[in-house]
This record gives C-alpha cells, structure tokens and sequence, in this order.
C-alpha cells in the first residue's frame, strides 16, 4: 500500500499558508491537526457546530493534494450494500439469460452431470467479476490510483452498527469482499470524519482517529475568511458584520450564526450595495443570518445592544488600521 | 522526550483522560513531526492525538500548562547577587574552579542555572520514581529522598562540619550563610515541585480507587455528593453497552437474494430472471418498558435506578419509562426535557413517597398498558417487592408473563431477604422470566447486559 503523495511541506505553518492558497482560511489547530493526519496517516476526526467548515475543509484538503474527494453523507439506516458495494444482479441475471445458448453450448458433451459440473466450475468466477461489481463510495475511495481524500459526513447520522462497520476500514484501509477477496487500498486516502454531535460516537472509533474540535471562529479570523471569500465587501463593513455576528452568538439561540451564514450574509450586503449596517437593512436580512422564527425574535429584541457593539467594534479597528 | 511524554500522559490519566496505548505512540510519533521548539505547536499535535473529545481538550489544555511548565527558581536568590559579594565572586569564576559537586550544586542555586537544575530535577525524580506517588502524605518522604539524589545532603554535611568548628572565621561564617541560604531555597523548591507532581499523578491512583469502590458497594450505601461520579461511572456503563450491543444487531443485519421468491416472481417473464427478491431480516427493535418504584422504603435505590433508566435511554431506542409508589405514572417526559439531575429529582419529588402498592400499581399497569404490550415488549420492573402486605394482584404479573417477550424483575435486596416479611417477591418471580439481584453497579450492569442480549436478539 502506498501512501497519498502529499507535497513536503516543513511544518504546520507552511501547511497553513498553503490551505490558505485554496481559500480556507484556517486556526492554527486547524492546520496542525491535518498536517499530522497527512504524516501519521490516520484518519481525522471533525467535531464542532454545523457551518464552520467542516465539509469545506475536506474540499480544500483534497483540492490542494490534487486528489478527488470522494464523498459519503451517512444517514440513519446506511448500510453496506450502499457504503461499500454491491453486486449488479439485474445485470447478473441478464446475462446469464441472455448467454444460456452458450452455455448450452459449453454444456454439449458433457455426458454425465459430473462433466457439465466440472466445465461450469472453470468458469463460475465470472459472473462474480469485477465487471459485475457496483462500488460505492468506501470501496471507490479504495480503488482511486492515485489516492483521495475520502469525506465521511455526519458519522454522528449513521446508526452505531455502521460505525462499527466503519472500524475495520479506517484500521486497515482494506475490506473483504468475499467473492473477489480482500481489497486494499492502492493508495491509503485522507479520511475525514465530520460529526456535528447528535449522537455520542464510540470510544473505538474516537481512538482510532484524531481529534479536531473546530469552534466558531474568533473576530479576526473570521474577518479574515470574510475577507478571502467574499472580496468584493468592504474592510469597515465586514469588521462590523463580524462584531454583530459574534454578538449574535453571544445570545441565547435555538441556532447560532455560523461562518457560512455569515458569508452568506456578505453576500447579501454586497448585492443589496450596503455602505453602511443599519438597522433598518439588518432588520431586513437577519433572516439569511438565524433560521428559527423564536431566534430572530430574540435578536430583534436585543438588536440595539448587539448594534451598538458592532459599531463600537467597527471604530476600534478603523482607529487602528 | 519518550520519559516526559509517558509521565505527561499519567498526569493525563489523573485528571480523568484515559489515552490508550496506541494514542500515546501517536502522540510520540506526533511530537517528532512537529518537534519540541514550537510550544503552541506541540500542543496542538499532543491535543488531536490525546484528547478525543472537547471535554476531554479542556482537561488537556489544563494539564498541558500545569506539565511543561517549569516555575522553579523563578526569581534570583533574594539579595544574593546584589549584597554578597561571595555571589559575584562565585559567578565570576570560570567553572573549572568548582571543585567538589557541593560546590557545583551551591552555585548552580545561587546563579539560579535554571537548565542546570531543571536537569538535576528530572534525573532525581527519576530516581525516587516520583510517578509512583500518590497519596499526599508522601510529600515529605519523597521531597526528601528528591534533596538526596539532588545533593543537598552535602549542603547540609557541610553546614554541620563548618558549624561545628570552634572559632569560624568570617570567611567561614559567610560560606556556612551561603549554604543556609541555597538549602533553605532547594528545600522549598523542592517540596513545592513535589507538591505539583502530586496534585499531577495522584489523582489517577485516588480517582481509580474511588471509582472501583464506588461499583461494588451497595447503591443505598453511597452517599450524595458520590451523586456526579455516579452518574458518570452509568454513563460509562451504558455507552459499553451501547457499543456492545450495536455490533450485535449488526450481525444480524445484511440481507441475501431470496431465490425462492425471486423464481416465484419471474415466472411471469418465462423463468426470465428480471426482478429480484430479498431476504429481509427484520430488525428487532424491541420495546421496553420499564417500571421503577421510587417508595421511600428504596428511596436510597431509586435515584440510582432512574439514573439507570436515564442512561438506558441511550442505548435502546425505546424506552418508555415508569415510577410509582402506589399509582403508574409515565416519567418518559421528564427524562425527554430535562438533565438526569433535575428530571430525577423531579420523579422522586411528585411520584416518591410512602405506602407502596404493588397492587394499585399492577392495576393501573393492565388498565394503561397491559392491552399494548406484545411480543416485542420487554418489560422491566426495578423494585423490592415489598407489598405493605396489601393485595399483590399477581394474576396482572402472570398475563404480562404470558403476553411480553420478556419479564425482568431487578431486586436491589440481597436475594436473602425476599421471602422475609412483606416481600412478595417469592410469588412475584415465577412470573418473570429473570429476576436479578442488583444491589451494586457491578451487579447492575451485568443485569442490564443480559437484558440486551435478549432483547437484542431476534425474536
């Protein structure tokens, strides 16, 4: 088995800068945990609130190591059949209608059932070929010639049978198959596990991995990403927008903003031409920002407050840029 | 750095992490990548590959600041560099002069050579084998066998052999201040440091005993404030369960081509195979019913069996759950809204009381839910048993045997007691398919282990 080519990069840091090349701005923590899941060659364990870039993580992961992401959402009754493969055997049965001459034909002069048994068995392997083999995500992932960076997606969704199931990859990277035999991989993929904590996930399984706990981003770094992937917003504006999130975040919500929202925000302003966060435009599009009718209540009620940090937060980082 | 991490790790064990052997070599492999000059760093790789929860990341971060920080000999000797002028002398000297390894350690004190202790530090706690303390009247034992293969004791025989002269001279009496001075300060060092080291690793030791004592003494016998570890100690149990029991509906699960009914269903095409047919396994999802008495007569029990109810909701996927101390009530809703503490206290408050009935309770049960228990029901009672002599209603008991897939009877009392008095226990268990004995967590989970294997397999 080989191990996935990844460029040598010196250290955490340099790994950083280079997630930072395909627009994933990321914490410290964030790049030494993928960086030591790359060189000690475990699979990775994603943990934190939804929205703060788990998935995209993953994305840029595989884009930066020119590899393809291979991806498995995982929801209550996923089991083998769809994770890992499956036999085609409408396509079985087909063929074997469709071949039936011939194998009559094979059959003529095979006087005893002994003899016609005895041809069947030369070629009983055939209809059990890879030709007949619907791989699904974890076996494909297996497969890739050049390695990948397999995305599991909401472990936490999956029943705790499958999780077991899931034990015996991530160990070995190999699985058996039992009418073909064991299937290792060719090159050993990048796994990522996201879980966004409904479920408590096995102790096997939290040892098997490493652990990244991804929290809600701090104000600069979230400036930062804001900055990166939504450009077109202006600085004062998007240092405004952060403080008010994170003002958001301090409430008591059924759902808190998370990063994605906030871009989606961004980009809300940037199309609406706002030079400004009023009240009236806020009031007008927190609905990109809280999902819940009761948290938009909520916010609305403690909106001057929030408003007013936001503000005092924008003066403070235009004083000192 | 193979030594400093294993002792880092075992101060991890004493703050209630439990790294396993194959986390601690990641955590090796880990430290070589991204190397010991970059603090942050090295936490970061240290934390993904130790601490696998965000719980657990906090305990980390707590224990990593306590660990790699070295405190001692912070300050310089107070007034030695500026008002013995010994001190500037001792330091102006090239270190070819020390002489005696008395010398060496007297001065390494005085110019306070951090790197130079901190080395003598770690070799003596090598060799008093400090990682084996753990209770805390041990700090004076091993502070002063650390003094020892530190060298103080040449401090001291020093001290003695110049005090007893009997006309010291000033450069006497001044060397004879020094070397006060630096045991004095070794001293306190010393023991502080060991102090750290046992807040570090005693615990895991104390915390272990605790928790071994906790899971074989009577449940009425532990106290309140053992209330927390308890729960966790439950927790722990179910999810073990939890685990155990998920890899063995998993065996039970995967599907084969049904050829049977696969032919049937083609022979509408002339023997055509085109549709295909599956074996489908059901998967036995069992219901269960548990019903807990929460009289005062098991007051002390009942807190641990709802704590037991909280957790089994965790592993089987439907649990409805009861208490009573004469009338059913259904506590399925307090468990669904609050956290174990309150929702416990909440039972024992509105359903606890005096006067047990089995019998009201039995009555209520084949009026409510006796018509809905089936053959996938598994019905649990936690109780004594103990009727208050009033009519025990057996006849429900023995039509919930005949209509349940199961009937588990967990008796808190030592199985000798329930035929004395008002237990009706000898007449109630015929009527069950187990009766256990759970007076103890061990016992407990042995209980609730069988129970799963039942309920789990397919029926």
């Amino acid at each position: 088995m080989k191990t996935l080519h990844a460029p040598n990069y010196t250290g955490p840091e340099d790994f950083l800068a280079a997630l930072q090349t395909q627009q994933y701005i990321a914490s410290k923590r964030i790049g030494t945990a993928v960086y030591l899941g790359l060189h000690l060659e475990k699979p990775l364990l994603v943990e934190g609130p939804a929205g703060v870039g788990k998935t995209e993580l993953a994305k840029a992961l595989a884009s930066l190591l020119g590899v393809p992401l291979v991806r498995m959402q995982c929801y209550e009754g996923l089991d083998e059949a769809k994770a890992l493969y499956e036999w085609k055997y409408g396509k079985q049965l087909l063929y074997t209608q469709i071949l039936r001459d011939k194998l009559g034909e094979l059959m003529q002069g095979a006087s005893t059932l002994e003899q016609a048994l005895e041809r069947l068995h030369a070629h009983d392997d055939l209809f059990y070929s890879e030709s007949f083999l619907e791989p699904r995500p974890l076996l494909r992932a297996l497969r890739e010639p050049a390695g990948c960076v397999l995305l599991v997606d909401e472990i936490d969704k999956a029943d705790p049978e499958f999780e077991a199931f899931l034990l015996e990859l991530l160990s070995d990277y190999q699985i058996s198959v039992p009418e073909l035999g064991t299937v290792s991989a060719k090159v050993r993929p990048m796994v990522l596990l996201t879980s966004n904590g409904t479920r408590e996930l096995s102790d096997a399984l939290r040892r098997r991995c490493l652990h990244l706990h991804i929290p809600y981003p701090e104000a600069a770094l979230e400036r930062q990403i804001v900055h990166t992937r939504v450009p077109e917003l202006a600085a004062h504006l998007a240092t405004s927008l952060v403080a008010f999130v994170h003002g958001l975040r301090a409430l008591d919500l059924k759902k808190h903003p998370a990063v994605s929202e906030t871009l989606d925000w961004a980009r809300t302003l940037v199309l609406l031409n706002a030079d400004e966060l009023g009240e009236d435009l806020v009031r007008d599009t927190l609905t990109t920002l809280l999902k819940h009718e009761e948290d938009v209540a909520t916010a609305l009620a403690a909106l001057p407050q929030v408003m007013q940090a936001a503000r005092s937060a924008a003066q403070v980082h235009a004083a000192r840029t | 750095m193979q030594r400093a991490l294993e002792e880092f790790v075992l101060a991890l064990r004493g703050s209630g992490l439990e790294p396993g052997l194959s986390e601690c070599v990641d955590a090796y492999r880990a430290a070589r990548i991204v190397g010991l000059d970059d603090r942050d760093g090295l936490r970061e790789a240290l934390g993904a590959t130790l601490a696998k929860t965000e719980p657990g990341r906090a305990i980390f971060d707590d224990v990593f600041e306590r660990y790699f920080s070295f405190t001692m000999f912070d300050e310089p000797l107070p007034g030695a560099s500026e008002s013995d002028p010994g001190a500037d002398d001792v330091a102006a000297r090239p270190p070819t002069d020390a002489r005696t390894p008395t010398d060496i350690l007297l001065r390494m004190i005085e110019t306070t050579d951090r790197a130079g202790l901190a080395g003598r530090l770690r070799a003596a706690e090598q060799q008093v084998g400090i990682t084996r303390a753990w209770l805390p009247t041990q700090r004076g034992l091993y502070t002063r066998r650390m003094l020892e293969a530190m060298g103080g004791d040449g401090l001291i025989a020093e001290e003695h052999a110049l005090g007893s002269l009997s006309s010291p001279s000033a450069a006497t009496a001044l060397r004879i201040s020094r070397l006060r001075a630096a045991r004095e300060r070794l001293f306190e060092e010393v023991r502080d440091h060991v102090s750290r080291r046992l807040v570090l690793y005693g615990k895991s030791a104390t915390e272990k005993l605790r928790d071994t004592a906790l899971s074989t003494q009577r449940l009425s016998n532990i106290e309140r404030r053992d209330f927390d570890r308890m729960l966790r100690l439950i927790h722990k149990l179910a999810r073990r369960l939890a685990t155990r029991h998920a890899l063995r509906q998993r065996r039970q699960r995967r599907g084969v081509l049904d050829v049977r009914r696969t032919l049937a269903r083609n022979v509408a095409y002339g023997g055509v195979l085109f549709e295909t047919r599956w074996k489908h396994r059901p998967i036995s999802k069992p219901k269960v019913i548990a019903i807990c008495d929460v009289s005062r007569s098991v007051a002390s029990y009942a807190r641990f069996l709802l704590l037991l109810l909280y957790g089994l909701r965790d592993v089987l996927p439907d649990v409805r759950s009861f208490a009573f101390t004469h009338r059913l009530v259904d506590v399925s809703g307090y468990f669904d809204r609050d956290p174990p503490h309150i929702a416990i206290e909440r039972v024992l408050d509105q359903v606890g009381g005096t006067g047990t009935n089995y019998g009201t309770m039995l009555r209520d049960f084949a009026q409510q839910e006796l018509p809905k228990v089936d053959r996938r029901t598994a019905v649990i009672i936690l109780g004594d048993g103990r009727n208050n002599r009033a009519e025990p209603e057996v006849a429900v008991m023995r039509e919930l045997h005949k209509r349940a897939r199961r009937v588990v009877w967990l008796n808190p009392e030592p199985r000798s007691f329930w035929a004395l008095g008002d237990s009706e226990m000898p007449r109630y268990a015929p009527c069950c398919h187990t009766v256990r004995e759970c007076g103890t967590l061990v016992q407990l989970e042995r209980a609730v282990d069988s129970l799963l294997r039942s309920t789990g397999s397919n029926g």
